[in-house]
C-alpha cells in the first residue's frame, strides 16, 4: 500500500509539474519496429536516417493521409544510414519505399560506431523473451512518467542537488512507433545556444577537409544498395531534411549545394529532394538550427508527403483505390476474353 | 530471461501459482523442470540440448561409476564424464581463446596460420552447470554419496532456473534431498524470499547499475588516459558494481528458491570486510571457492605434501579459478594475481610480526581489511580491462605514475566523490555485518520492527521503479 501510494503521488506531482510520459528508445525497440516490417510488400514506407527525420517526420500526419501505406520510423539519433541501407538492400522481401535522409557529414564515420549492433540485435535475437519484454516495458513506459529515464533518481538526485529544484519537464518524448516530439519551448534559450554553436563545429567542421571527388566517391557507395532495392520493384528516397541558421551556413561553406549534393543527386539512380530546392520545405526555422519543433514538424510533414505525390512516389487512397478497381477490372476484363 | 525484467515477473508468478496448486509433488517438479528449460531457452533455445547432454551423461555415468567393480573401471567412467563437461566447456567458452594464442604462437615461430573465420556463441551459465554437474559424478566416484535414484529429480538438479546461469553453485548432496519431499514456503520463509529478491534486485538496479556502472564505463570503456583520481575512481565502482550485480544476482536466486520452498546456499558474506585473502575466499563467491578447495586443491594434495607443494597447489587452484571465469589472459592474471596474494599471506603468517597483538585490536583489523580491500582493487583492474596496455594504464594512474595532468578529474568530481562515498559505505555496511559473526544484510533487516521494514522495503522497490536505464545483463552470465 505505501509502494503503490507513493508511486500514485509521484506521478502525479510530475504530471502536474509538465512531466509527460517517453518510451525509452533502444536496440530492443529498433529490433521490433524492424521485426514488423512487412515482407514482399511494395504498399510500405520506412525511413531511415537520424534524429532530423525521427523529430521532424510526424508519423500520425502520414497515417492519417495514407491509410494504404505502412510506416516504419528506424530513424536511429546521430547514427549514419549507410549500414541500414545496406541492411535493407540484403533483405530481398523488403520491396518498399526507403526514405533515407542523407547529409554532408554522412559520410564520415559515425560517432557512435554502434549501427551494426542495431542490426545484429535484430537479426540474433533467437527467442521471443526480449521482444516480449521490451513490448511490455513499452506498454508501461507510454503511460506512466515515474519510469521515464529523464526523471530517474539520479537526475532527481543531480537536479536538487544542482538547481535546488526537481528535474525541468521533458522536451523530447518518443512515441511507441519510435518517432519523437521535440517541444523546445521546454527548453531553455540557453541550453538551445549552447546546442547550437557546439553542432555547427561538430557536423560541419570535418566535412571541410575531404575533397569534393573523395565525398562523391564515398556517397557513391550507397548506389549499389539503391540499385539492389530498385531491381525487385522498390524505391530509395534521399532526403535531405531542413537546417538553418548557422548550421545551414557553415554546410553552405564548407560542403557547397553546387558541388556536393547536386552531384552527388546527379549520378545516384534515387529520387533525392533537398529541402533548399522544393519551395514548401525550404522555410523552416529549426530552433537549434538542426531539428523542427514538434509544432512543425506536421506541416513540413504534409508539403513533404504533398512532394513525394507530385513525383508519383506516394499513391493517395482515392487515387489508389480507383487504381485497384481499375486493375481489378482490367484482371475481369482479359480472364473474360480468356 | 533475467530477473529484472518483466517476463521473469509473469513467469515466477505463474510458476509460483502451479507450485501452490493442489497437484502432485511429482508433477510440481515437472512443472518446475519444464518452467528451467522455458527460462533457460529464453536467451538461446537450441543450447537446452547442452543441458540434456550433461543432464543424461552425468546420470548415466554415476550409475556406471557406482556400480563398477574395479577401479580402473570407475576411472574410465569418471574419465569419459570429465572429457564430456570439460569439453563442452572448452569447446565453447575457451575455442576461440585457443585457436588464437595458437595463431599467435604459430606467428612468433615464423609460422603464417590463417584459419577460416569462426565464431563461437557462449552458451549463457555454461560455467555454472557444468561445475554443479561434475561435483554429482565426482562425489559419486569418491563415494560421498551414492547415485540418485530419480532422474526427475536429477534433472531438476541440473536446470533448476534460479540458480541455473549464475550460481550459486549447487551441490548434489544438498539440493537432491529437498526433492524427497514436497517443498512448501510457510508465509514467514515465502516473505523473506520475496524480502531477498528485493534487496538483489535493489543491488543490482540501483546500486550496480544505477551508481556505479556509469562510473565505470566512463573510466573503462574511454581511450583517455585517466589519472590518479580517476582511476581510483572507476577502480573503486567497479569493485562496488560486481560486487552488488553478483551478490544482487545471487539474492535473487536464494530468494527464488526459498519462495518455492528450496533452500541454497549462501555466496556472499561481507566480502569487503576481509582481513586477508583466505578471508577473502570464505567471502567471495563462496560456493565456487569451496568447490575449487573440494575437487582441485584437496586432490593435489592440498596441505598435506609439505609448504612447498602447499603454495603451488593454492597457486594453481586460482590460477584455473582465473580462467573459470573467462578466456582471457586478463582473468589469468587476476587469478594468479590472488593465488599470489594468498601464497604471500601464508609466508607471512609465519613472520613474528604476525603474531603482534596490534592485528588483533579494532585499529589493526581496520588496518589489514582496508590493505586487503586495496590489493584486492589491484586484481579487479585487470578483471575489468580489456586488455594489457589497459590494465597497464590504470594501475600506474592509481600509483600516481600515470596519466596526463590534462585528464585531472577527467571523470566529473562528483562523480569520483559518489565512488569513493558509496564504497565507503559499502566496507562500513559489511565491516559491521561481519563483527555481528555470520550476519547477512536480509536477516539483519528481518530482525528490525515491521514498520521500519516496510519503510525500507517500499523505499527499494520506489528506487528500483525510478532507476530505468540501460538494460545490462548480469556480469556473471559471460562466465
Amino acid at each position: 500500500m505505501m509502494l503503490v501510494t507513493s508511486v500514485t503521488a509521484i506521478e502525479y506531482t510530475l504530471r502536474s509539474l509538465g512531466h509527460r510520459p517517453s518510451v525509452v528508445d533502444d536496440m530492443d525497440l529498433w529490433a521490433n519496429v524492424r521485426e514488423s516490417v512487412p515482407k514482399d510488400d511494395h504498399n510500405v514506407v520506412v525511413l531511415i536516417g537520424a534524429s532530423r527525420i525521427q523529430l521532424g517526420f510526424y508519423t500520425q500526419a502520414f497515417r492519417k493521409r495514407f491509410p494504404n501505406y505502412r510506416l516504419y520510423q528506424l530513424a536511429i539519433n546521430g547514427r549514419h544510414p549507410k549500414l541500414f541501407l545496406k541492411e535493407f538492400a540484403d533483405d530481398t522481401h523488403f520491396k518498399g519505399i526507403l526514405v533515407c535522409t542523407f547529409y554532408s557529414d554522412s559520410v564520415l564515420p559515425s560517432p557512435y560506431n554502434d549501427e551494426q549492433g542495431y542490426i545484429d540485435t535484430y537479426h540474433q535475437r533467437t527467442s521471443p523473451n526480449r521482444r516480449i519484454n521490451r513490448n511490455i516495458s513499452t506498454y508501461f513506459q507510454e503511460r506512466m512518467v515515474v519510469i521515464n529515464p529523464w526523471v530517474r533518481l539520479v537526475s532527481v538526485g543531480q537536479s536538487i542537488l544542482k538547481n535546488h529544484a526537481l528535474p525541468s519537464p521533458n522536451y523530447l518524448i518518443t512515441l511507441p512507433d519510435r518517432s519523437r516530439l521535440y517541444d523546445f519551448s521546454k527548453k531553455s534559450k540557453k541550453a538551445v545556444e549552447k546546442n547550437r554553436k557546439e553542432k555547427a563545429k561538430k557536423v560541419t567542421g570535418k566535412v571541410e577537409r575531404i575533397p569534393v571527388d573523395e565525398w562523391l566517391s564515398k556517397a557513391g557507395e550507397m548506389e549499389q544498395y539503391v540499385r539492389k532495392i530498385q531491381g525487385r520493384g522498390g524505391r530509395v528516397i534521399f532526403l535531405h531534411m531542413p537546417i538553418s541558421g548557422r548550421l545551414l551556413e557553415r554546410d553552405r561553406l564548407c560542403a557547397p549545394k553546387k558541388y556536393y549534393w547536386d552531384q552527388f543527386a546527379k549520378q545516384s539512380s534515387a529520387i533525392c529532394i533537398h529541402f533548399e530546392d522544393v519551395e514548401s520545405l525550404k522555410h523552416y526555422e529549426c530552433p537549434d538550427d538542426s531539428h523542427l519543433d514538434q509544432r512543425d514538424a506536421p506541416r513540413f510533414t504534409n508539403a513533404l508527403l504533398d512532394e513525394l505525390v507530385k513525383r508519383n512516389i506516394l499513391v493517395p487512397p482515392l487515387q489508389y483505390a480507383a487504381n485497384d478497381k481499375k486493375s481489378n477490372l482490367h484482371r475481369i476484363k482479359c480472364s473474360l476474353r480468356k | 530471461m533475467t530477473f529484472n525484467s518483466y517476463t521473469f515477473f509473469i513467469f515466477f508468478v505463474i510458476i509460483l501459482g502451479i507450485h501452490y496448486s493442489p497437484i502432485s509433488w511429482r508433477s510440481k517438479k515437472v512443472s518446475l523442470l519444464l518452467g528451467s528449460y522455458l527460462f533457460y531457452a529464453a536467451w538461446n533455445p537450441p543450447f537446452i540440448v547442452l543441458l540434456w547432454i550433461s543432464t543424461v551423461v552425468d546420470w548415466f555415468l554415476a550409475k556406471r561409476i557406482y556400480a563398477a567393480q574395479s577401479l580402473l573401471y570407475r576411472r574410465l567412467f569418471l574419465a569419459v564424464s570429465l572429457t564430456v563437461n570439460l569439453g563442452m566447456l572448452a569447446y565453447f567458452k575457451y575455442g576461440e581463446f585457443i585457436l588464437q594464442n595458437f595463431i599467435d604462437i604459430c606467428g612468433q615461430i615464423g609460422i603464417r596460420y590463417r584459419p577460416a573465420h569462426f565464431s563461437i556463441v557462449l552458451p549463457v551459465g555454461i560455467s555454472f552447470y557444468t561445475f554443479q554437474t561434475l561435483s554429482y559424478t565426482l562425489d559419486v566416484y569418491r563415494n560421498k554419496m551414492r547415485p540418485w535414484r530419480s532422474s526427475l529429480d536429477f534433472a531438476l538438479f541440473v536446470t533448476f532456473f534460479p540458480q541455473l546461469v549464475a550460481g550459486p553453485i549447487v551441490r548434489a548432496v544438498d539440493f537432491l534431498p529437498q526433492c524427497e519431499t514436497e517443498r512448501r514456503a510457510n508465509s514467514d520463509q515465502f516473505g523473506f524470499g520475496l524480502w531477498t529478491v528485493v534487496v538483489g534486485l535493489f543491488q543490482k538496479v540501483v546500486l550496480a547499475d544505477g551508481l556505479f556502472a556509469p562510473i565505470v564505463e566512463e573510466v573503462y570503456s574511454n581511450r583517455i588516459t585517466p589519472e590518479f583520481f580517476t582511476a581510483w575512481a572507476g577502480t573503486l565502482a567497479f569493485a562496488g558494481q560486481i560486487f552488488c550485480d553478483f551478490a544482487g544476482y545471487s539474492n535473487c536466486a536464494i530468494g527464488t528458491a526459498m519462495c518455492l520452498g528450496f533452500k541454497l546456499p549462501e555466496n556472499f558474506r561481507s566480502p569487503y570486510a576481509a582481513i586477508g585473502f583466505s578471508d577473502f575466499w570464505q567471502r567471495w563467491h563462496i560456493s565456487l571457492s569451496t568447490w575449487l578447495r573440494d575437487y582441485l586443491y584437496i586432490p593435489l594434495g592440498g596441505n598435506r605434501r609439505g609448504p612447498g607443494r602447499t603454495l603451488l597447489n593454492l597457486s594453481i587452484t586460482m590460477l584455473l579459478g582465473g580462467l573459470w571465469h573467462g578466456a582471457s589472459w586478463t582473468f589469468v592474471v587476476w587469478g594468479a594475481l590472488h593465488g599470489f596474494y594468498l601464497v604471500l599471506e601464508r609466508l607471512l603468517v609465519q613472520l613474528p610480526i604476525a603474531k603482534w597483538s596490534v592485528w588483533r585490536r579494532q585499529v589493526g583489523r581496520i588496518v589489514l581489511m582496508l590493505m586487503t580491500f586495496v590489493l584486492v582493487c589491484f586484481s579487479w583492474v585487470f578483471f575489468r580491462a580489456g586488455t594489457f596496455a589497459q590494465a597497464h594504464d590504470v594501475l600506474l594512474a592509481m600509483i600516481g605514475l600515470g596519466g596526463s595532468s590534462a585528464n585531472l578529474f577527467y571523470l566529473a568530481k562528483t562523480k569520483i566523490a559518489v565512488s569513493f562515498i558509496m564504497i565507503f559505505l559499502l566496507m562500513l555496511a559489511h565491516w559491521i555485518l561481519a563483527s555481528e559473526k555470520a550476519q547477512t544484510f536480509t536477516v539483519k533487516v528481518n530482525q528490525t520492527p515491521w514498520f521500519a521494514r516496510s519503510l525500507l522495503l517500499t523505499s527499494m522497490l520506489l528506487s528500483i521503479i525510478m532507476m530505468p536505464g540501460k538494460d545490462r545483463a548480469f556480469i556473471y552470465f559471460q562466465f
